[in-house]
């Protein structure tokens, strides 16, 4: 045979795949489902091969929603590149989107619809036919409904890039409890909500203002790994001058990239932060011009109550946009009105209103107004800040960080702006005290006036920048289809016990273990339920417990020519078929009709995805003027939305109830957290007397090779990655454990066996490992089974609730 | 003349594997093999590091053909298989590989993967750019600068799909190339200089 031989349809492994149809699927035993082999739809034996060319959006939960190319030869998925009809800055992809063309074939894929016939947990399962899977799981939603009411039933897309294309239905239509606050990502996001407004992790300036900063301090944000495609404007900025500082634990890619790196011990960032507040502060680094202009320090607050000392005749008001008219300003918390607060004016001597014309408040100072003893909160900020006993030297203590480290870091901040600081969502914000440190981050940017201007900021960067909504025409379903709300977090089911509402539960995705902690405590509690249905593409570590399990299709698959229409990063996106669904999976829009259908509301649905891209697109205007259906797949998928190109202006409006940049929370002065005070991590701190028999804190993070679990069944990473525990070089040598050896990871919650890397990069005491990885990858267990699902209760009072802490875990390792 | 290259900047290389995967994809590279590796320099875990915590240091090093002037592959290879185009670029004419890995023995920078067996590839069906020609088991094969790409005047896959822009393509020979400037003006490193082998492929800081 000649060695260049052209392609040709000459291999075993095509023929292989001839001649088994969707029919045959029904006859297959469980243990032959689960194998990809074999399976693959045979190509046409013509000389020439056939090539056409798709378009898609890939994922979301990178948040990097790449827009992307796809080549199909024959039927099969050959090259996926970055979509060149988006321009250049934005053609976008990483190893993931690259490595579909091999993971959407992988053997964990879900074939035919399912049902269990072992126990719940032991994944024995039979083939049965779409139609008998969908009625058992209407009928069982429906028995569950009649049972204990609507919201009984739990429905919920998972964080998995999976099939959710981003929209939702069936929560709606069956008015189902989807598990309110997701406990994940929000940690310093519920320190920041009452600073400056709603999302403040999502900034209003866009991440190409980088290159203006002169200072970035990234805060357990590993960016050229969890955001890979948007570390280009790190490094352009860099390369324009700024310095780059990285907080984090362990030597990350991005604190291997930074200009300086500052190890921490891990769970204490909010020590650092508060040691850089009380440094600002005592060396009069602070901006009292941006302070008295725009932000909370100037008002007055009682001394006796704690509380704002405000005008409480009438509530403050604003202009609503929609409508034009005052109305009542609510805080975006607690929702209750707010009055207007006071200010000393330096000019009359007497207290005034905040926002009264031609008003000159006094940042500092002590009064007696009305009777009451009032002092500006710039004043209690500086005696809590003694009080507590906060300065560098203090945080030094806490966090293992050098006090002029600290000290410097707060002068670079501070006085070699603009600068940013700029969060990771992991990390941190995975411990009882990340509102403690999203709290000081804001007290420290609220000090330098690092906010609202080009160059300088305070958010998560990497992905989610301020585009702007296109005006797309959206598709309505009647107001009484709202998901039910028993106002219960998914995480907290498993503690409920009889006063659970949820009994039944249809999943899109691993919910059970990609949301919660603990896995073990979690998953008894899903073997309690009447029923569990999981709708997924892979095998994911929740499928063995379900009792139907539905195939979905990975977004390359449909059985129509065009096939989800999203927004995404600036440009609205119809994708493209790539190949007919594999095997007998459908598309998630086609198996939630036929789920609605059972209770006759697939009505209010597209009845394809043509329907609903011709509903938002006909009749589109403004930002998307001209754009049609036709017009966008000319331009390969892709239509720029308009508006993007003017510089955003510098802004002082914040989205509190005051519009200034609020540093105190009288919301939480009886929690004692008017201001950010200190605290520990609740299982990882120093001195836990658990540590005698856990000594290890175990974090995990994100990974190239990753998005949540997805990618796990991707065989091209498998030849890089396994389900693998980082352990520091002395840890090693003291337990004996070498690289490769399998490893027992246990607490008291449970355990698993992974693979050890000895890697300097961490830090003696630590152990990290990349999440995450489906069950079935592990020689037993998985991580989940470690994972600390404690609950701060302070976070009630907060927008986004108590989040889970993942990090803020203790184990041991041994070697299995 | 023509000398296609690549040049890496090392800061701004994540290690990140894109390269890697997409090189993989383009030219239906089997499993268990690759065209180009990015290894982390000197170390013996994926991301680890070089030193003591916390004085660390490491250094991602995409490593593929370097497609040297002075090839130590093609001056082994006893029948012609390897070669140097007209291009600058360093090629293997399949047919003509005997299997006698003397080339791979020569290779300072270890870059040649050998098809011991009938290539296993996953998904089971050639997959990349259709003009690729299909390796059999018994013969060399190794980055080629994507040549059925930069044939038709396209970049290397590597190179557009690198998220960082750390790669740069272009001709040596044109001293307007961004390529060529950047050899001129930025500190360079070049892999096993010593050896003689002139790589045209750099690395730049
Ligand atoms: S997985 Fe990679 S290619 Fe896909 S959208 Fe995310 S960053 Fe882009
Ligand atoms: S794709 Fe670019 S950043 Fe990633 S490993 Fe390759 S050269 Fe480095």
């Amino acid at each position: 045979m000649k060695n260049g031989s052209p392609r040709g349809f000459t291999r075993r492994s095509f023929l292989k795949g001839a001649g088994v149809g969707a029919a045959a699927l029904g006859l297959a035993g469980a243990g032959t489902m689960l194998s990809a082999d074999g399976w693959l739809s045979p190509a046409e034996a013509t000389a020439e091969p056939s090539e056409h060319v798709a378009y898609l959006c890939h994922q979301f939960h990178c948040l990097s929603g790449c827009n992307l190319k796809c080549t199909v030869r024959d039927g099969r998925i050959v090259k996926i590149e970055p979509n060149d009809a988006c321009r250049e800055e934005d053609q976008r992809i990483c190893l993931r989107g690259i490595a579909e063309v091999q993971h959407v074939y992988a053997t964990d894929r879900l074939q035919t619809p399912l049902k269990r016939v072992g126990e719940r947990g032991e994944g024995r399962f039979e083939s049965i036919t779409w139609d008998e899977a969908i009625k058992t799981v209407a009928d069982n939603l429906k028995a569950c409904q009649e049972k204990y009411g609507e919201t009984g039933v739990f429905i919920r897309k998972s964080t998995e890039a999976s099939v959710a294309n981003g929209i939702e239905w069936l929560n709606m239509l069956l008015r189902a409890e989807s598990g309110g606050n997701w406990g994940l990502d929000r940690g310093s996001t519920n320190g920041l909500v009452p600073g400056v407004g709603l999302m403040p992790h999502l900034y209003k300036r866009p991440m190409t203002e980088w290159p203006q900063a002169k200072t970035i301090l990234m805060v357990g944000h590993n960016l050229c790994e969890s955001g890979m495609t948007f570390s280009k404007y790190m490094f352009a900025a860099q390369e324009a001058g700024a310095k780059v500082i990285v907080v984090d634990p362990r030597f990350s890619v991005t604190a291997q990239k930074a200009d300086q790196w500052i190890p921490i011990t891990p769970g204490t960032d909010p020590a650092l932060m508060l040691g850089v507040v009380a440094e600002i502060v005592s060396n009069g680094w602070y901006d009292t011009d941006f302070m008295t202009a725009n932000t909370s320090f100037p008002f007055l607050v009682d001394r006796e109550t704690g509380k704002v000392f405000s005008d409480e005749t009438a509530p403050l008001q604003q202009v609503d946009k929609k409508t034009g008219a005052l109305v009542d300003v609510k805080d975006p918390v607690q929702k209750k009105v707010v009055y207007p607060p006071y200010v000393y004016d330096s000019a009359t001597g007497a207290k005034a209103l905040y926002n009264a014309d031609g008003v000159s408040p006094t940042l500092e100072g002590e009064w007696t107004i009305d009777g009451k003893q009032v002092v500006t909160e710039f004043t209690l900020l500086k005696e809590w800040i003694a009080k507590e006993g906060y300065s560098a030297e203090w945080a030094a203590a806490e966090t293992g960080i050098d006090a002029d480290v600290i000290r410097t870091l707060a002068d670079e901040y501070a006085n070699n702006g603009p600068a940013y600081i700029d969060f990771g969502l992991g990390g941190p914000d995975k411990y009882y005290n990340a509102d403690v440190l999203g709290h000081a981050m804001g007290i420290a940017t609220a000090l330098t006036g690092n906010y609202g201007k080009p160059g300088a900021g305070l958010g998560f960067f990497g992905g989610i920048e301020p585009y702007p909504a296109a005006n797309v025409v959206p598709w309505k379903i009647p107001d009484e289809f709202v998901p039910g709300d028993t106002g219960v977090a998914m995480y907290e089911f498993p503690d409920m016990g009889a006063s659970c509402p949820v009994h039944a539960a249809l999943t899109f995705g691993d919910c059970f273990t990609l949301e919660a902690a603990n896995a073990n405590k979690f998953l008894e509690w899903v073997k309690t339920l009447d029923f569990f249905a999981i709708c997924d593409i892979y095998h994911s570590s929740v499928v063995d417990y379900a009792d139907i399990v539905l195939p979905a299709c990975t977004k390359f698959e449909c059985d129509e020519a065009i096939h989800h229409l999203r927004e995404s990063m600036g440009y609205v996106s119809l994708a493209t078929k790539a190949i007919d669904p594999l095997f007998d999976s459908k598309p998630d829009l086609q198996i939630e009709r036929m789920i609605a259908a059972e209770w006759g509301r697939d009505i209010y649905m597209p009845k394809s995805y043509s329907e609903y891209a011709h509903h938002l697109l006909d009749g589109a205007s403004g930002n998307v003027e001209g754009i049609s259906v036709e017009k966008i797949l000319a331009n390969q998928g892709v239509w720029r939305i308009g508006g993007q190109d003017q510089a955003v202006p510098p802004s002082q409006v914040y989205g509190t109830p005051t519009t200034k940049f609020e540093v105190y929370y009288q919301n939480l002065v009886d929690q004692g957290h008017a201001f950010p005070v200190y605290e520990r991590a609740v299982e990882s701190y120093p001195d836990n007397p658990k540590r005698a028999q856990y000594p290890f804190q175990f974090m995990q993070g994100k990974t190239r090779f990753r998005i949540h679990a997805y990618y796990s069944a991707s065989n091209w990473f498998r030849e890089y990655m396994d389900p693998s525990v980082n352990i520091s070089p002395a840890d090693a040598k003291r337990l004996g454990i070498r690289t490769n050896d399998d490893v027992r990871v246990y607490n008291d919650r449970g355990e698993f066996v992974a693979r050890a890397l000895v890697n300097p990069s961490i830090m003696e005491g630590t152990l990290f490992m990349a999440e995450t990885t489906y069950n079935h990858y592990y020689k037993k267990g998985f991580l989940q089974n470690v994972t600390n699902d404690a609950r701060n209760q302070r976070c009630y009072e907060m927008k986004h609730g108590p989040q889970i802490l993942y990090n803020d875990t203790l184990v041991n390792i041994e070697k299995a | 003349m023509t000398r296609l290259a690549i040049a890496i900047n090392m800061h701004r290389c994540i290690g990140c594997q894109t390269c890697s995967n997409a090189c993989k994809m383009e030219n239906n590279v089997p499993m268990g093999m690759l065209w180009t590796r990015t290894i982390a320099e000197n170390c013996d875990v994926t991301d680890g590091a070089v030193g003591e915590f916390p004085n660390l240091t490491r250094t991602y090093l995409p490593m593929a053909c370097q497609h040297c002037e002075n090839p130590a592959c093609q001056k082994v290879c006893p029948t012609g298989a390897t070669y140097k185009d007209d291009m600058g670029r360093v090629e293997i004419d399949y047919d003509k590989c005997i299997g006698c890995r003397m080339c791979m023995a020569a290779c300072p920078y270890n870059v040649r993967v050998f098809n011991w067996n009938d290539p296993n590839r996953d998904p089971d069906f050639n997959y990349g750019d259709k003009d690729v020609p299909v390796r059999s088991k018994g013969v060399m094969e190794k980055c080629t600068l994507c040549k059925e790409r930069t044939d038709r005047g396209e970049e290397p896959m590597c190179v557009v799909c690198c998220p960082t822009k750390a790669r740069i393509y272009g001709d040596l020979d044109d001293p307007n190339s961004e390529i060529s400037q950047i050899k001129r003006q930025r500190s360079v490193r070049i892999l096993l200089e010593e050896r003689g082998t002139k790589p045209q492929v750099f690395y730049f800081e």
